[in-house]
């Protein structure tokens, strides 16, 4: 149980990090939504990759 | 040629592309109308998960992610997203591993494991036997279905406005094939993991996994596979696994919501001249104000709302699909056919809920990007085309 919730608890704590982060490339509009257009292909790719797990989780 | 254009969001492509403002509207409205209640879908996964994990209410869980993912998309815009999604990925692709190891060494190792699945007389959801044997082929029983199911998920993803965002992101041609490889290959690891898993759920007979009926629970299978198999440090993966594809969805969808509205329409239409930084503030707030409203509808959904959850898929990827793509290659489409498929697509979606002639409604959605698909050409062949030199502006990114 202690092992889970630590795992858990560090997820998050970095997904939070993260946000605190891009917080400095978040000054125009065109930057907060689309980061400026210069987001790597890796990143890219991951992010529709996350959202194919979700469509075989949900469908 | 989204650079080229200069557009930030998906109706605002379709105004510069086809020439036409009340386009970019109409699209606008689609995407309200279906991001909503898709939004709210986000939550459905963690109930049974956190439940059987941690002990811990429903209610709570949705409370959390829902804060957690606003304090990171407000914070951070499309770049915490991106980052973000980076490391939620990896965390599937190792979880989807390192599960798939837990449950054969589960079960003895892989040629076992298999030779004992080959023995598996098969029984599928109905209760008929089918012939033994059938389940140690990788594929499953039904491998054409299955097949489908996979090209109409990934062609689908290009007529949802919340991941073609994402490609409006990228920062050039040669970085967008790079990434429709590695999409390619992250999408094969995953759905041969998720297809493995489900045939090995197979082996784990036992009664837990009826239903009622004597027929089996698929949904019940993996939860319990995980339960039975899993020591504690890769129940946690498994929570992470699918926060994660909750959270990322969640987040692309929300950050796609406001920035429509704020670019496309309350700029649009009300504050010309917003400046820049009003506008990321208008939208922080949107952000807050939509995920407020996903958690309100899941916790307690009204029933149209919960028709609209499973079909707001279908129609999204129905009526903007095919305008997309083929906007992207094709000179010859034209305004009437685009607006053609909007109707037929969102249509098609939303009677199939209230006169049910299609079954699934996967199979609505899948039904309405193919004909979307068809009708885009066809229609564009007796209406109206744009002048040339009207298309030749637009194409002219490709000459470089």
């Amino acid at each position: 149980m202690f092992t889970k919730i630590v795992l858990v608890l560090v997820f998050f704590a970095i997904l939070i990090s993260v946000g605190i982060y891009s917080r400095k490339n978040a000054t125009d509009a065109n930057a907060f939504v689309l980061g400026g257009r210069s987001v790597g292909p890796w990143l890219t790719a991951f992010a529709y990759g996350t959202f194919l797990i979700f469509q075989r989780l949900y469908s | 040629m989204t650079h080229h254009l200069d557009v930030v969001t998906m109706p605002s492509y379709f105004e510069k592309r086809y020439d036409s403002k009340a386009l970019k509207i109409a699209a606008s409205a689609i995407v309200f109308i279906f991001l909503i209640p898709y939004t709210a879908s986000v939550y459905n996964g963690l109930s049974n998960l956190f439940e059987m994990a941690f002990g811990i209410p429903y209610k709570y869980c949705v409370l959390a992610m829902a804060i957690l993912t606003a304090v990171y998309v407000i914070v951070g815009g499309y770049v915490a997203t991106a980052i973000n999604d980076f490391i939620q990925g990896c965390i599937m692709l190792v979880g989807i591993v390192l599960i798939i190891l837990a449950v054969l060494n589960n079960q003895g190792g892989l040629t076992s494991a298999v030779a004992k699945m080959a023995e598996v007389v098969a029984t599928d959801s109905v209760g008929n036997t089918t012939s033994p044997g059938a389940f140690a082929s990788i594929f499953g029983p039904d491998p054409l279905g299955l097949l489908g199911v996979v090209v109409l998920t990934s062609l689908g993803t290009w007529g949802l406005p919340q991941m073609v965002h994402k490609f409006y992101a990228i920062k050039d041609e040669k970085a967008v094939k790079t990434g429709t490889i590695v999409s390619t290959f992250f999408a094969l690891v995953v759905s041969g993991g998720c297809y493995f898993l489900g045939g090995f759920g197979r082996l784990f007979d036992s009664p837990a996994i009826y239903s009622e009926s004597g027929a089996i629970a698929y949904d019940a299978i993996v939860p319990y596979i995980l339960e039975t198999s899993l020591p504690d440090v890769l129940i946690a993966v498994v929570i992470m696994l699918v926060l994660s594809a909750s959270m990322s969805t969640l987040s692309s969808l929300v950050l796609t919501s406001s920035s429509t509205l704020t670019i496309d329409f309350i700029k649009e239409t009300f504050v010309k001249d917003m400046s820049d930084k009003k506008q990321v503030l208008l939208m922080r707030i949107l952000i807050v104000f939509f995920i407020v409203i996903s958690v309100v509808i899941a916790l307690d959904p009204p029933t149209f709302i919960a028709q609209l959850m499973g079909i707001s898929w279908g129609a999204l990827a129905g009526a903007f699909l095919a305008p997309f793509m083929y906007g992207l290659y094709w000179k010859g489409v034209t305004r009437l056919s685009v607006w053609a498929c909007f109707i037929f697509g969102v249509a098609l979606t939303v009677s199939n809920v209230y006169l049910k002639f299609i079954a699934s409604s996967i199979n609505a959605g899948a039904i309405a990007m193919i004909g979307g698909l068809i009708i885009v050409p066809v229609v564009s062949l007796f209406t109206p085309k744009f002048e040339n030199h009207f298309t030749d502006k637009i194409f002219s990114c490709f000459a470089k």
